[in-house]
This record gives C-alpha cells, structure tokens and sequence, in this order.
C-alpha cells in the first residue's frame, strides 16, 4: 500500500467525495441525519460541507444554530459567483454549511442549466466531504443529485408509509440513471419501443427491461448492464421503535436485489430518540452536545464505514 | 442449480451455513405482512415468491447431499479452544482470535465488510507500516469488530489506534 506514506497524517483525497441524503417522504429524518452525519465526519478529522439542497424547505442552519444570510440563492440571482464564497461557519471545527434559505418561490425548481452548474460547483468545493440534503419526494431536481453523488443515501422510518415512497424513490432514480444508460448505449428507440408494449412483454421493472434489451442488444444490454451495476445506493433506517425493525434495513436490501437487482447497502439502524428532539429544539446537533449517546455512536459508525468506502474505492 | 443459489441471493457454490442463513432470511422477507416488501409484492406475488424460495433451498439441499456435503463443520484453522489475547495489548491477535472463533476465513471476512483480504491481514497481523491513517484506520478496525458481532468494536478501535500511536513499542 504505497499511497500511505505514514500513518498519522489524513491524506485528502483529491476530489471532494459527495454523498447525498434522500428518500422520498419527508418527516423521516432526512435532515436530522444528515446534520449528525455531517458533525461526525468534522469530529474524525474531514473537512465536511453540509448543503441544504431542500430550497422549499430549508432548515439546517436552524438545526446547528447558525442564521443563514446567505445561500444557494445568491448563486442562482448571480450575487455569489462560487459556492466557496457562501460557506457558513457552524461553530463546529471542519464544518461549513451551504443553506438553502431565502431561496425565492420559484427556485425550488432550477432550469436544467442551473442545475448543472450547481452540481459542478458542488463537486468543486475545497472540503473533504459534501453532504447534500435533498428534498422530499421523486422530482428530478431531487433524483439527479441523488443519482449525482458518489454515495446516495435513503432514509427511511419503519412505516409502510416511508417504506412505499422509498420505493417509488428508488425506482424513479434507477429509471431516470437507466433511460440515461440506453440513452448513452443509443438504443433509446429500442428501448421506448419495448416499454410502450411493456404489458405484452412482461416488463415492470428496469430489471427486466434490461434482460429484454440483453436479449434483443447484447452489445448494448451488457454496456447498460455495467453501468447498473455500479449503482450502489446506501440505506439508513430511522425512528426505529419496534426491536424487529432494526432488522428492516437487511430485508430492504434483500428486497432490492430480488425486486431490482440492486445491491443496496444498509448502513444501519437509527433507534427513535427523544433526545433527538430536544437537539432540534436547542439548535445544537446531538453529534455535538452528547456524541458518546447511542444514535451519535451508531451515526459516527456509519461515518466511518462510508469514508472507508470511498477510500477504498478512490485506491481500490 | 445456479438460478436456485441466485433466488436465495447467492452465489453458486455458498456453502452450506449460509445458505441456510439465506433461506431463513428470504423466507422472513416473504412472509405475511412483511413491511420490507409493502407496495412492491402483492399478496399473490409474495406467495410465488415463497414458493419459490422454498424449492430454490430443497433443491440446493439435495444438491449438496448428492455431493456428499453433510453436517454442519466450521472451517477454522485454529483450535477453538486457543486463549484469548488481551484486547488492550494485542488487539490485532484479538481480532484474528475472534475471527477464527466465528469459524469466518478472511475471504468470508472481506466479502463481508468488503474490506481487502490484504488489509485485514494487515490489521490482524498489526503492520503498522502498511496500515491507512488513523482517521481511516478507526474505521476499518470498527468495521472488523462489528462484522464479527463483538460488542467493543468502538473500545477496540480506540485500543488499536492507540497501540499504533504507541508504535509497538515492545
């Protein structure tokens, strides 16, 4: 292992390693972990940028007690030429913030141009990590930086509620990467030919259609099919409160290889807390004030497993 | 047979504990009122499911009995009775005891954790110049110790980072 000179001394990767936190239905959790998450990477030593990509719904800086004069709308009105000149000490050391307060109504939903310069910025940004918490639901505001990022994450609560609009999450970010795929692979007539008569062939999932496009575009089918298969998104499980449920995050998984032919990660399982609550109420991150308590040890492990996914695979 | 190994989840060939592992897990997942699969089976759609876990196992089963792979055996290569190394002095020997313990080679281990075979030998056997930085290090000694299901791997990491720092002075 020539690339560790000695230990003792981070090496930063060259590139800032984005991981973004979704899942569809909003209320789960989503910027609660995120926030946590992030405070864990800053306490092991990363530079970490929290961006609060929720422009309807922004509350993160809330959440670290930090007021947000400025944010991703200065970027968008062209006030703020770099993301790098909107960073928001939070207080905690290695730790910056993006808000996504005083956005405007209307730029909830950028322009496709918009989107893409934000998303080069984003993985532009001198930081070690970029956590991006995402919006609610399935738009494709939400699933292109979730697609986007090295690390997507999905959060869910134990409800069939959550359970049902994590799949149609997911399914609608493997669709959208996938028509990207055929698109790339030029086999987009073949492909809307076959989803327009799907029920005549038998086509419900991206699986499946992959198996017809393999069978009719070998070629094709198998370069789309690689491309799938890098597609690993990660998977944590909130507001536990059953003991059974911390064994849901491990049948999700099961369940999107069957059903998707995903390999889905899970992370782990975050028991509910009231303490969590009071965090939100006091303005200070849990992570921060108590990181010896249960939900900051499960969250500091998860730290740990993905910055040593994305070591491993930055070196292989 | 290897369509049987891929509905249980497996590859072909996974031996016997864990295919049974799989079974019992597959057949929880597709059970009645399961809340994993909600929204994405419906009710006959589960049923053929389990059904078709079941005869995936029954057939690997007796594929395994034909080739003449019966009880249960663990594939350690150390005695399980050895003696436990001290965690706080030795905790690179400590995770290697602790793996054989679990009957786990360090290829199962590295499918597990999806940690290098390389690099669990190189936190096992404590070769501190081969080892990542702390930052890193933490992590991947954490990832070890929860995978075997030890209850200190936040203890253990803090052990092993600290018998680095110390530079095996011994």
């Amino acid at each position: 292992m020539t690339e560790d000179p000695s230990p003792g001394q981070p090496i930063p990767p060259q590139v800032p390693r984005v991981w973004a936190v979704g899942g569809g239905k909003g209320g789960v959790g989503k910027s609660v972990v995120a926030t946590n998450l992030g405070v864990a990477v800053a306490r092991l030593g990363l530079r970490c940028v929290l961006v609060d990509a929720d422009l309807g719904g922004a509350n993160l800086h809330t959440m670290l007690g930090v007021s947000a004069k400025k944010g991703l709308a200065s970027i968008f009105n062209h006030e703020s030429a770099s993301l790098n000149d909107i960073l928001i000490p939070t207080g905690i050391a290695n730790l910056h913030l993006v808000s996504g307060a005083q956005a405007l109504l209307d730029m909830a939903n950028p322009k496709h141009a918009q989107k893409l310069k934000l998303l080069r910025q984003l993985f532009a940004i001198d930081a070690d990590i970029i956590l991006i918490d995402l919006s609610a639901g399935s738009s494709f505001n939400v699933i292109d930086f979730f697609n986007a990022a090295h690390d997507p994450i999905m959060v869910v609560a134990p409800t069939p509620t959550s359970i049902e609009n994590a799949y149609h999450f997911l399914n609608a970010a493997l669709h959208r990467r996938f028509m990207q795929a055929v698109a790339k692979a030029e086999v987009t007539e073949l492909a809307k030919k076959a989803l327009a008569d799907k029920n005549a062939n038998g086509l419900h999932s991206p699986r499946e259609l992959l198996r017809y496009l393999c069978h009719e575009h070998p070629d094709a089918g198998s370069a789309i099919g690689s491309m799938m298969a890098g597609v690993r998104p990660k998977l944590i499980v909130n507001q536990v409160r059953r003991e059974e449920d911390m064994h849901l995050g491990d049948q999700i998984a099961y369940a999107c290889h069957d059903f998707y032919g995903v390999k889905l990660e899970y992370l782990g399982g975050l028991r509910s807390d009231d303490r969590v609550v009071s965090s939100i109420l006091d303005r200070k991150p849990l992570q921060a004030t108590q990181p010896a308590c249960q939900f900051s040890t499960v969250i500091e492990g998860i730290a740990m497993r993905l910055i040593n996914r994305d070591r491993e695979a930055q070196h292989g | 047979m290897d369509e049987s190994y891929e509905i249980l989840g497996l590859a072909p060939g996974a031996e016997r504990s864990e295919v049974k592992r799989a079974y019992q897990r597959r057949k929880e997942l597709y059970s009645r009122g399961s809340l994993a699969i909600y929204s994405l089976a419906s009710e006959s759609d589960r049923e053929s499911r389990l059904e078709q876990v079941e005869s995936a196992y029954q057939r690997i089963l007796s594929f395994m009995h034909l080739h003449g792979d019966e009880g249960e055996h663990t594939n350690s290569d150390h005695s399980p009775s050895a003696p436990m190394p001290d965690p706080e002095m030795a905790p690179g020997e400590y995770l290697r005891w602790a793996r054989n313990q679990a009957g786990l080679s360090i290829r199962q281990l590295a499918d597990r954790t999806k940690i290098s075979t390389m690099r669990l030998d190189d936190i096992e056997s404590e070769r501190i110049d081969h080892l990542p930085p702390p930052v890193y290090l933490r992590g991947f000694v954490y990832e070890f110790a929860r995978s075997l299901g030890l209850v200190n791997a936040f203890q253990l990491s803090e052990f092993y980072l600290r018998r680095v720092a110390s530079g095996l002075d011994d």
